[in-house]
């Protein structure tokens, strides 16, 4: 099976989908900071009981930098409302091809009764692809150039 | 009084030494070295308190690639020497780093006998099955019947299990990772790290030259959680693809069950890492092909007073007791005796040459390697110029501009991260999305005063155009970098790798 069947074989819920923190609607733009700095998550989902309502990310906190009442606010007021979403068995290979269509750093993964399951992240996609490919990836010395010419003793 | 100053915050950079590093390309060595340089600036320990010290081996070289003190000694004895050196300097991080032949054959005894003293060091263990540095021998972990060069009709050793040798030894800290499980090994890397006392961890490390693919079970991207259990302290164990099956006691010994139809999570052995006795923890550490999956994680973790720190205490107690001593007293306390002139010396001049003796020469052989790889397309990329990527100019900014005036910018051209240049155009730091988010928690909002040098990572990690793209890779998938600023050879930067154009390029020409 070549590279790319692969991809298309495995299903997006596999992947580490661990990169976010799930809030309540209605939480202030600080508690959710909060929740994010302390998980080193930049994104959030915001929750109504098992409902996804909006998506909230490090991207949106710069565009409120400027904002001087911008942490007293109620998350609603700020988040991305009925954001894309993927399923959890779409295949990688979709995966791959929605976060290059769109412009979205983060899109949260439901189940088949659309309950979340996690978020895609680019950071995973690649990590996942890396694992494929360790000895070109992983098994690397700290500088490029730091390579031995030719093998020695061994 | 004296001073306190705060320590600099280090970065994976300060720990990556000038050495040219001599492992063969692919060793899974590398892996193992990357995670190290990443964990080290978690720690929060000063460079010049870290020791690394080895014995002698392919994995032994590590000292050398890590810009921390260092000691590369003699073989199977680094645990002996970094006992002495952790008992005389109780405040130093001491690392040992061993393989499976210098640890369990040559230094075996050594070994064993640091376990049960219990000295706070941290001994990695790099288990590839096989001698690398001597060209491919049986190790004692080696699997019975192995086909090597001092084993040509397969090896008739029983092999060793390195986690049952430690438990088995009285080791208060045992552990297992793989060298391409690279998130796993750095959490379990860290968590040694944290461990008062002995911390060992067996390190599946593949070693591509001489026994290539004895670990791929383990680590393999489609096998591996079908493969492996990992060990989670007061989590059932449970494993597979889809989560799908544990592990049962039935009576004494374990049984794999499939989750559903009446069994459920509650029927199944929970890990406990802090059980006092090891029973627990040896029967775990016999799990592995064909029946069961190979665990990986944290063994076992218990807390126990450290060697050092006894015999510290005994020696404040002995001062207490009976006063300092005197070492021309104890000397003349025991027996002491003149040696005759007839003892058998032979003086240096009456000795034999041996130098001139002829050896019998050794033939010449070339290791046979087979070295299969599937070679796909996106394998073939790795190996390109990063120069052939097509990646977007990075917009510079200097240090001064202020907080407010950096967000503009960003906000216009949608973009993720600004590099901060001197004034010679060169690169001095990187300024991502993140440090204004970490600003706006600590709730610093002053936008026109503060600056893009104050919250920038200073001396970013960089590539030249001439790097390999799976060094980009390696950077982001196994270091964590969103970033990757790319330079040419004055330090300028000249184009930005993000994890989206990484993607990006990976999805077109998947398409
Ligand atoms: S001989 Fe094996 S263990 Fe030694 S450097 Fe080469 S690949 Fe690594």
């Amino acid at each position: 099976m070549n590279f790319k069947e692969t991809l298309k074989a495995e299903p997006v819920r596999r992947i580490d989908l661990s990169f976010y923190v799930e809030v309540r609607k209605g939480t202030t733009v600080a508690d959710a900071v909060e929740k994010m700095q302390a998980s080193h998550r930049k994104c959030a989902l915001v929750l109504d009981g098992d409902q996804l309502e909006g998506i909230f990310t490090a991207h949106d906190i710069r565009d409120l930098a400027r904002e001087s009442d911008a942490l007293q606010q109620s998350i609603d007021s700020v988040m991305t409302r009925n954001p894309e979403t993927i399923s959890g068995d779409a295949s990688l290979f979709e995966a791959i091809q929605v976060l290059n269509d769109k412009p979205y750093r983060y899109l949260p993964v439901l189940n088949k009764d659309g309950h979340v399951i996690g978020t895609l992240t680019h950071f995973a996609v690649l990590k996942h692809i890396s694992d494929h490919f360790p000895e070109d990836i992983y098994n690397l010395p700290p500088e490029p150039n730091r390579f031995a010419q030719s093998r020695d003793g061994a | 009084m004296t001073e306190v100053t705060a320590a600099p915050q280090l970065t994976r950079k300060d720990f990556v030494s000038d050495q040219e590093v001599r492992w063969c390309p692919g060793c899974g060595d590398y892996a193992i070295l990357a995670q190290m340089q990443r964990i080290m600036p978690e720690l929060g320990i000063p460079k010049e308190k870290i020791v690394f010290v080895s014995g002698i081996g392919c994995s032994s070289r590590f000292p050398y690639y890590m810009d921390t003190y260092g000691i590369h000694s003699i073989h199977g004895r680094a645990p002996t020497l970094a006992t002495g050196l952790k008992v005389a300097n109780p405040d130093l991080a001491v690392w040992v780093i061993t393989g499976d032949g210098d640890g369990l054959s040559i230094g075996g005894n050594h070994m064993l006998h640091v376990l049960r003293r219990n000295v706070d060091l941290n001994i990695v263990l790099f288990n590839n099955r096989i001698y690398g540095l001597t060209k491919g021998q049986y190790s004692p972990t080696s699997k019975p019947g192995h086909v090597t060069k001092s084993s040509p009709m397969g090896s008739v050793e029983q092999s060793f299990n390195p986690i049952s040798v430690a438990i088995g030894a009285e080791a208060t800290f045992v552990a297992r990772s793989a060298d391409r499980n690279t998130k796993h090994l750095a959490d379990i890397l860290t968590k040694a790290a944290a461990h008062k006392g002995t911390s060992f961890v067996e390190i599946y490390q593949n070693c591509n030259i001489y026994n290539d693919g004895e670990w791929l079970h383990v680590t393999e991207a489609d096998v591996k959680d079908d493969n492996t259990l990992i060990l989670e302290d007061g989590e059932p164990m449970i494993f597979g693809k889809d989560r799908d099956r544990g592990i049962r006691l039935n009576g004494l010994y374990p049984e794999v069950v499939q989750l559903g139809n009446g069994t459920t999570e509650k029927d199944l052995l929970v890990h406990d890492e802090q059980a006092e006795g090891p029973e627990l923890a040896y029967l775990l550490s016999r799990l592995g092909p064909p029946e069961f999956p190979v665990p990986l994680g944290v063994f076992r973790s218990i807390e126990r007073p450290t060697y050092e720190a006894q015999l510290a205490d005994q020696g404040r107690r002995a001062r207490e007791e009976r006063g300092d001593g005197d070492l021309a007293t104890l000397f003349h306390a025991t027996d002491t005796w003149i040696v005759p002139e007839d003892s058998g010396w032979i003086p240096p001049e009456q000795r034999r040459d041996v130098s001139t003796e002829v050896s019998p020469s050794t033939p010449d052989y070339t290791p046979d390697i087979h070295h299969e790889v599937e070679q796909s397309e996106l394998q073939a990329l790795m190996e390109k110029r990063i120069a052939t990527l097509d990646l977007p100019e990075p917009a510079c900014v200097k240090a001064e501009t202020t907080l407010a005036e950096a967000i503009e910018l960003m906000q216009d051209r949608n973009l993720g991260c600004l590099l901060v240049t001197d004034d010679s155009d060169r690169i001095e730091g990187i300024f991502a999305q993140g440090d204004i988010f970490s600003q706006v928690a600590r709730r610093e909002m002053d936008m026109d005063t503060t600056t893009v040098g104050s919250l920038m990572t200073s001396d970013p990690t960089t590539l030249s155009r001439s790097a390999p793209i799976g060094h980009v890779l390696h950077m982001m998938a196994g270091h964590g970098f969103r970033h990757i600023p790319i330079v040419n050879g004055d330090g300028k930067p000249v184009a930005l790798a993000s994890f989206k154009s990484i993607l990006g390029f990976l999805g077109d020409l998947l398409k």
